[in-house]
């Protein structure tokens, strides 16, 4: 194996322009697979991680059954221990509790049906950056019966900061829920359905109206990286009692979301693969120059006495090799390139920030520097390098020393 | 020279070729004997089958019909994988145009066929330096083949082919590509090799040098052996050490 690899070695340097043309080839291709794979992902990633941080939270945690009825009466209790325990999994970056019912609100000569929704407003504000959104007034204090109102319900019932709402709502094993709210700030949540149905208020204020003391409906959590979500969903099963609790994934939460992105990915994969086509076309064609320029030599080899797996070998070393300095060397053009857009993202223009920021998402181009994506590229051109290597395989098997070297 | 058995038997060879649908007889019924220790000359025009004759023998071709028993054993049914064993083991082949691997000095040429044989690295390295001071290549050890003349490349094709300690040698057309001066040093290293170590050679050619060396010349015309000869062959005083 040693001097097949020297002489595969020596072969590559021996037509240097050969082997440039075949290595650049693959080396662009590679930097546009890398890097439009990293992009793709680092952007989708951005753009989620947003979302979900806005309300939804990476995962959920609820009363068995409640995603199913989203009933008052299916509310968790205070558990310190279950908090310490979920804080605990070393890939937890966040957790919070919420209380969340439907009511009717009136104010004026107006009602309307919206979710008041109960929140710790300290852990809130750190999880969704909620008072930056605020567009009057100010953010909510615990311990008061302040509320933060979406701005469509402020212009709906043309409510101004220190206004009062009338709640009523179905409390806690049918009590009857019935308070008074003071506006304490009006909120962009950067989303239509949000701004027109959520009014956030302290925890104690919506445990307190809904009769619901020391319970909440929901556990929110966000994880260091949103590809962990997968691994905490599975400790946090293992962990929590089947029988009392459901744990819930963003993807479970919201599917419409995932089917956008898999459109995407979709699209993504078609281009890829047009890339690879060409990719596979540029190696193959390198390998026929070279068989043809080569077969007297390959001919003279088998003549004394080289056999055909052994001339394989060397020209599948000669391949691989073009294809891995090839992705080498794309990785590391792409690299620094994929380093700036991860810590410099593109903000896009003011057309497309206007109409993402409806959603609370500052749009950006951002890169991932998954390893995955590099590793995932360096499987792709082995399995190609394998693929096309059939061809010489076959190629040698058939030469003929004979008629190869008269020719 | 000779012993009894002999080292190569061709019996009853034909060999036609298909050129544009039209079959041409290249071998018609040709029947030799090579004995170990022969130098031996196949001659005649171009077409005559010489170099068909020499493929055939080497296991490079198959014969339309008959058989060659080399040590006895035939070598006419077997498989390519077995041809290219049996070759790589048997046969020393040095070309017209020398075909040493461009990218190998000319110790790792000689060491490639060892290396296929499996043998282990010391013995490799030692072998081929003894070859290579045998045929006056000694400071080329680290040579590559476009650094070497034509006459340095071809005595390194004959190393090569002596590297597997072959039964015999075929030579196709050896000096063709050669100058005179280069061409009489390898016909003398040759010789003498065949002198001393009792390697067989055996050589296509039109060349009328390795012709006044050869102790037999076959003959060849249209596929047939028309004369089968031997000569005292102009042969010289050995100057070469005996190979271990």
């Amino acid at each position: 194996m040693g001097l097949l690899l020297k002489m595969a070695g020596r072969n590559l340097l021996r037509n240097r322009r050969r082997t440039l043309i075949a290595t650049a080839s693959i080396m662009f291709a590679a930097f546009f697979a890398i890097t439009m794979t990293s992009i793709q992902k680092g952007t989708w990633q951005h753009t989620i991680e947003s979302m979900l941080h806005n309300y939804t939270g990476y995962i959920q945690i609820h009363a068995l059954g409640y995603s199913e009825n989203q009933s008052i009466d299916l509310l968790l209790e205070n558990n310190i221990e279950l908090i310490k325990r979920i804080d605990q999994i070393p890939q937890v970056d966040k957790s919070m509790t919420r209380l969340e019912n439907f009511a009717l609100i009136s104010a004026k000569d107006r009602t309307k049906g919206v979710m008041i929704v109960g929140v710790e407003p300290q852990a809130a504000n750190e999880f969704s950056g909620i008072e930056a959104q605020l567009i009057e007034g100010r953010y909510l204090q615990s311990q008061s019966n302040d509320v933060i109102i979406g701005k469509n319900i402020a212009s709906n019932f043309q409510l101004n900061v220190n206004d009062t709402i009338l709640g009523i709502s179905q409390g806690y094993h049918g009590n009857n829920a019935v308070g008074k709210f003071i506006v304490c700030g009006i909120l962009d949540f950067g989303n239509p359905d949000f701004n027109s149905q959520i009014i956030l208020t302290p925890l104690s204020h919506a445990q307190s109206f809904y009769a619901a003391d020391n319970l909440y409906s929901t556990i929110v959590l966000s994880t260091k990286s949103i590809d962990d979500v997968p691994q905490v969903a599975n400790a946090l099963s293992q962990t929590l009692d089947s029988t009392m609790y459901e744990v819930r994934t963003y993807k479970e939460m919201i599917p419409s979301l995932i089917e956008v992105q898999l459109l995407d990915k979709a699209s993504s994969r078609i281009i890829l693969a047009i890339l690879y086509i060409l990719i596979g076309f540029g190696i193959l064609g390198t390998v026929l120059m070279m068989l043809h320029e080569r077969n007297f030599e390959f001919c003279v080899l088998k003549a004394i006495g080289m056999k055909s797996y052994q001339l394989f070998w060397m020209i599948f070393i000669e391949i691989l090799s073009i294809g891995f300095i090839g992705l080498i060397c794309g990785s590391l053009l792409a690299f620094p390139i994929l380093i700036y857009l991860y810590n410099f993202p593109i903000e896009l223009g003011e057309k497309i920030t206007e109409a993402y920021a409806r959603f609370n998402i500052v749009p950006l181009i951002k890169a991932s520097i998954d390893q995955t994506i590099f590793f995932e590229q360096s499987i792709i051109i082995f399995i190609m390098v394998l693929f096309i290597s059939f061809y010489p395989y076959i190629k040698i098997t058939q030469l003929d020393p004979v008629k190869g070297m008269r020719q | 020279m000779k012993t009894d058995q002999p080292l190569i038997q061709a019996l009853g060879i034909h060999k036609t070729y298909n050129h544009s649908h039209v079959p041409v007889q290249a071998l018609d019924d040709v029947s030799i004997d090579i004995h170990k220790g022969e130098f031996t000359a196949i001659v005649g025009p171009s077409g005559s089958g010489k170099s068909t004759l020499l493929n055939i023998i080497g296991g490079l071709d198959h014969a339309s019909r008959g058989k060659i028993l080399i040590g006895g054993q035939d070598i006419s049914n077997l498989s390519d994988s077995d041809l290219i064993d049996f070759r790589k083991n048997n046969i020393g082949f040095v070309f017209q145009s020398f075909n040493l691997i461009p990218v190998l000095t000319a110790i790792e040429n000689i060491e490639f066929i060892m290396l296929l044989q499996g043998t282990s690295k010391a013995k490799r390295s030692k072998r081929a330096i003894e070859l290579l001071n045998a045929v006056g290549l000694g400071d080329k050890l680290h040579s590559r083949p476009n650094q070497l003349s034509g006459g340095q490349q071809q005595r390194v094709a004959v190393a090569r082919a002596l590297a597997s300690k072959p039964a015999f040698i075929l030579a196709d057309e050896p000096t063709a590509s050669l100058d005179s001066q280069s061409a009489n040093n390898l016909l003398d290293i040759m010789q003498e090799l065949n002198q001393l170590e009792q390697t067989t050679f055996i050589f296509s050619t039109h060349d009328p040098r390795v012709m006044d060396r050869a102790e037999r010349i076959i003959h060849l015309v249209d596929g047939n052996i028309e004369k089968d000869s031997y000569t005292n062959g102009n042969i010289k005083q050995p100057t070469l050490k005996q190979l271990p």
